[in-house]
């Protein structure tokens, strides 16, 4: 498979989950290309090649987006719109991976257009299983268009 | 064994009833009425869902063949086919269909294809399924094939391309007219993969990031060697929505170049034609395929059919404008609007007998109103030949009085009213004097003075007075009176109505006596209601006030329920994130520096994981309870039976090794919330499995018995038991009679049961005895 320069990009604000998520991924092998970004405007900017991130190729886009619902300044919902109502970037597998198990959420999300909605689970082994699980998924498996 | 007694009596049992059947069958006579459903992803109304109907109508012939063909409509395109909807779907047709046995299904379109996937062994078991307009490639690798076949929806556009390519060989480029709806999309994903067959001709694609008014003008100025293609458009640049009909029509009309397609919906409206499919053919092809499974032949050995069905079709306007010879087309090819037209081949006879017509219909209009007129002048001469009479048989028998006098006393024509006022008959009265003979003296003064007025103004005038009739008893009466004057202004004669009016005089007598008691009644009410209305008032202001209290109250409420939603949000995200960090921290520290960990260390460590996964079961249990508190019910029928069976068997694999006889009793079908009710049964079942791993072999036993208004289950065990001491303690959040040693568990589990089983309005208990097993009990109302 060809190697692209970002595979992988994680939208996560708490430090202990994104210490978890990237030993998660790299327990199967891929945390060998994952950006991780704190905030939902850090993730717009990342996505669309703007402000510190100016100089990426926005067609460069990343193969699967793990991305949070409660973060600061701009929540996950909104980045995802976001993504979705882009044709530039609407095909980018988007992941939500959360704590919050509201049926609400989960409406919303999957109305919005994200491909797959995870519960981190409490359980260290289920939340390695989780992680890895979706991420052979659309990383592996599920080929956008280009 | 119960189970194995039972199904040796089923087995018995069904074979009597085969052997039963085939006798009664060999007697019939008639053929059997087949019964066949028809599923459709769309609407009525949608073209291409009508077509395959029509087409699949027009080969099974249901009423020849003694067919009962029941057609349902999902109208995913008016709803959002997702998760709810198919739920609400599976229920409708569970209910609807409960006691139908069909001998086949046809399915129409994607979303009724995918729904038959999930659901035909639960609401059509072992019925055999023919699918059609199925657009995913991977359907055969989907299905189970003993119960289902069919064929795809696969369009030919290489074919199309390459018949376009036969008709004009001078073509170096094609035009490909595609927006990117799904639809579109697909297709030209589709198209482009044939590109390469076609290395010598230009590929252009106008999408739509072109308005149609962009496209019509591009469309205008194409060279001769290229021809366009129409894939699908509905959605320009500017977001307006264009059906088939007027998207394919406006670009062909644009074009002086020929345009092809691959689909018989836009054929009449200005493609050439192409390898086409049709929704009708379609339907055709699929009920062929349902005809051989109802003669009898497996369905396993019938192939899906995933080649293209589709035909060679034209349009005879298209054909002539672009010159196209109709023996180079492909044999058996369909041609549509070839001109017979019956209107124009006998244009002018059509017109001359509609002006024929309308003539004679202004003649007959015409004559009619002559004749209406002449009868009208007719009437009139008969009525005033009639009048006289009328009017002197309507005064002689009039209910009021009539009488002609004359000024001097004598009387002229009395009609019979006036006779029985006046007790004298018409000959008596012309002998008397009507003034001396019949008026009282008393009268006679007010009687002077109002003929007076009379004389004066030449106005009738009104007044009362009496008669003295001919027994020498009196009548009150009252008198209307005009008079005729001669040319010198005399009074010639007067002319009398007279009422009699004992009966009114009578009642304005008892009317004045009811009056003055009336008024005395009224008086006494009026005080009575002054009292009343000053304790309604009161009564009032106090419901106002409840009122203004319990809006109050409601406003609480609310915002009560809110809070609690948001803290129940905020517990759920916020609390498990430590948990999560500190669960998955230590974890790593097992995993990572179990080199440096002495024995205690390792232990103390396991502790912590232990009690942050509890503490995360905790919390789910906690929110699940919140929430199922605040959450509706949602009534639906409910097999009870398969489901405690499905929810056995799942709960079953969680203690692998262990000897369980499980003793499923009668259970009759009912009414609920499908996902409360499935958590009461998951939880009682979990509960019984787990409370009898001591035991060296588990019975549980789960029956139902119908009472009078209720219905009540239970589930028996022979676990560990109860002391019937705590039975009060049982149904309480976070109440346990266990340790956690013993066994694992929240304490949420029962208080869920309790809590769901009282929003359905039933209640819940239970009997026990240390050592000797439990049994838990539930009750429903029946529906």
């Amino acid at each position: 498979m060809e190697c692209k320069e970002v595979e992988i990009l994680l939208v996560e604000d708490n430090p202990n989950d994104v210490k978890l998520t990237l030993r998660a991924l790299k327990k199967h092998n891929l945390a060998n290309k994952v950006h991780v970004v704190t905030d939902g405007a850090e993730a717009l900017d990342y996505i669309f090649a703007k402000n510190h991130y100016a100089n990426r190729k926005i067609e460069e886009t990343p193969k699967v987006i793990l991305l949070d619902i409660k973060l600061p300044k701009l929540n996950g919902l909104e980045v995802l719109e976001k993504i979705k109502a882009d044709k530039r970037t609407r095909s980018i597998p988007v992941v939500i991976l959360t704590s919050s198990n509201q049926e609400t959420d989960m409406v919303k999300s999957y109305k919005l257009g994200a491909n797959s909605y995870i519960t981190k689970p409490v359980e260290f082994d289920k939340f390695v299983n989780a992680v890895s699980k979706l991420g052979f998924y659309w990383l592996l498996l599920n080929e956008t268009p280009q | 064994m119960n189970i194995k007694e039972n199904s040796k009596n089923l087995f018995i049992l069904t074979f009597s009833i085969i052997i039963l059947f085939s006798i009664s069958s060999a007697f019939a006579q008639e053929k059997p009425t087949k019964n066949i459903l028809i599923l459709n992803s769309y609407h009525k109304g949608f073209v291409q869902t009508d077509n395959i109907i029509k087409g699949i109508e027009s080969v099974l012939e249901p009423k020849k063949n003694s067919i009962n063909l029941i057609i349902e409509y999902m109208d995913s395109k008016v709803i959002e086919y997702g998760t709810q909807y198919k739920e609400k779907l599976f229920d409708l047709y569970n209910y609807k269909y409960d006691n139908w046995k069909f001998d086949l299904i046809i399915s129409s379109d994607d979303n009724a294809f995918d729904f038959l996937l999930e659901y035909h062994e639960d609401l059509f078991p072992n019925t055999p399924i023919v699918f059609c307009g199925v657009n995913n490639l991977d359907a055969p690798n989907l299905i189970n094939h003993n119960v289902f076949t069919g064929i795809l929806e696969v369009q030919s556009v290489r074919e199309t391309i390459d018949l376009a390519l036969s008709l004009h060989p001078e073509t170096r480029k094609i035009v490909f007219i595609v927006d990117d709806t799904p639809t579109g999309l697909y297709f030209w994903s589709m198209a482009q993969k044939l590109f390469i067959y076609y290395e010598d001709i230009r590929m252009i694609h106008f999408d739509n990031n072109l308005s149609m008014e962009q496209i019509e003008n591009k469309v205008r100025r194409l060279s001769d060697d290229t021809i366009l293609y129409f894939g699908t458009f509905h959605r320009d640049k500017d977001g307006k929505y264009y059906s088939f009909d007027e998207a394919v029509s406006r670009v062909s009309k644009a074009s002086a170049q020929p345009l092809y397609g691959h689909s018989v919906q836009v054929l009449p409206y200005g493609i050439v034609g192409g390898k086409l499919f049709s929704g009708f053919y379609h339907g055709q092809v699929t009920a062929e395929l349902a005809q051989c499974i109802l003669k009898g032949e497996k369905v396993q050995d019938i192939p899906v059919l995933i080649e293209p069905q589709t035909q060679y079709m034209f349009n005879y306007e298209q054909i002539q404008r672009f010159g196209i010879d109709t023996s180079s087309l492909p044999e058996g090819s369909i041609i549509i609007n070839k001109p017979y037209s019956f209107y124009k081949e006998n244009k002018i006879l059509i017109w001359c007998v509609i002006v024929f017509i309308f003539i004679q219909m202004v003649i007959i209009i015409i004559l009619m109103m002559n004749i209406t007129k002449r009868k009208k002048a007719e009437e009139e001469l008969n009525v005033s030949l009639q009048h006289e009479r009328f009017w002197a048989d309507i005064v002689r028998n009039a209910s009021v009085g009539v009488a002609i006098g004359y000024p001097d006393g004598h009387f002229g024509m009395c009609n019979i009213a006036y006779q029985k006022i006046t007790g004298y008959s018409e000959k008596e009265l012309q002998t008397i004097d009507w003034n001396k003979t019949l008026t009282p003296p008393e009268w006679e003064e007010s009687e002077t003075a109002k003929l007076q007025e009379l004389h004066r103004t030449k106005k009738s005038v009104q007044y009362e007075k009496e008669y003295i009739r001919k027994d020498g008893s009196r009548v009150p009466v009252e008198l209307l009176v005009h008079s005729w004057f001669d040319s010198d202004g005399n009074v010639e004669c007067y002319f009398t109505f007279v009422i009699d009016i004992s009966d009114r005089k009578q009642a304005e007598d008892e009317l004045i006596k009811h009056r003055e008691h009336l008024e005395e009644i009224v008086k006494e009410r009026t005080a009575k209601l002054g009292k009343s209305q000053k304790s309604l008032a009161l009564l009032l202001e106090d419901v106002n006030e409840s009122r203004v209290e319990l809006d109050i109250s409601n406003k609480k409420l609310e915002t009560a329920n809110k809070e609690l939603e948001a803290f129940s949000y905020s517990v759920s995200h916020d609390l498990r994130a430590p948990l999560r960090a500190i669960a998955g921290f230590s974890q790593i520290v097992l995993e990572d520096y179990q080199d440096k960990l002495d024995k205690e260390g390792e232990e103390y460590l396991n502790i912590i994981h232990d009690n942050t996964n509890l503490m995360g079961n905790l919390i789910d249990d906690l929110l699940r309870f919140s929430r199922l508190g605040r959450q509706k019910t949602v009534s639906s029928q409910i097999k009870l039976k398969a489901m405690i069976k499905e929810v056995f068997t799942e709960q079953q694999k969680l203690f692998p090794g262990r000897k369980i006889e499980f003793n499923l009793q009668k259970i009759p079908n009912i009414h609920g919330d499908r996902a409360m009710i499935r958590q009461v049964i998951t939880n009682l079942i979990s509960n019984a499995l787990k409370y009898t791993e001591p035991r060296k072999k588990t019975q549980i036993e789960f029956g139902c018995q119908q009472k009078k208004n209720e219905m009540i289950c239970y589930i028996k065990d022979n676990g560990v038991g109860f002391d019937m001491k705590y039975k009060d303690k049982l149904f309480k959040v976070f109440q346990r009679l266990h340790s956690a040693d013993e066994f694992e568990g929240t304490g949420v589990g029962l208080a869920l049961i309790k809590l769901i089983i009282n929003k359905h309005g039933g209640t819940v208990w239970a009997e026990g005895k240390v050592n000797k097993g439990a049994t838990f009990y539930f009750s429903l109302p029946s529906a």
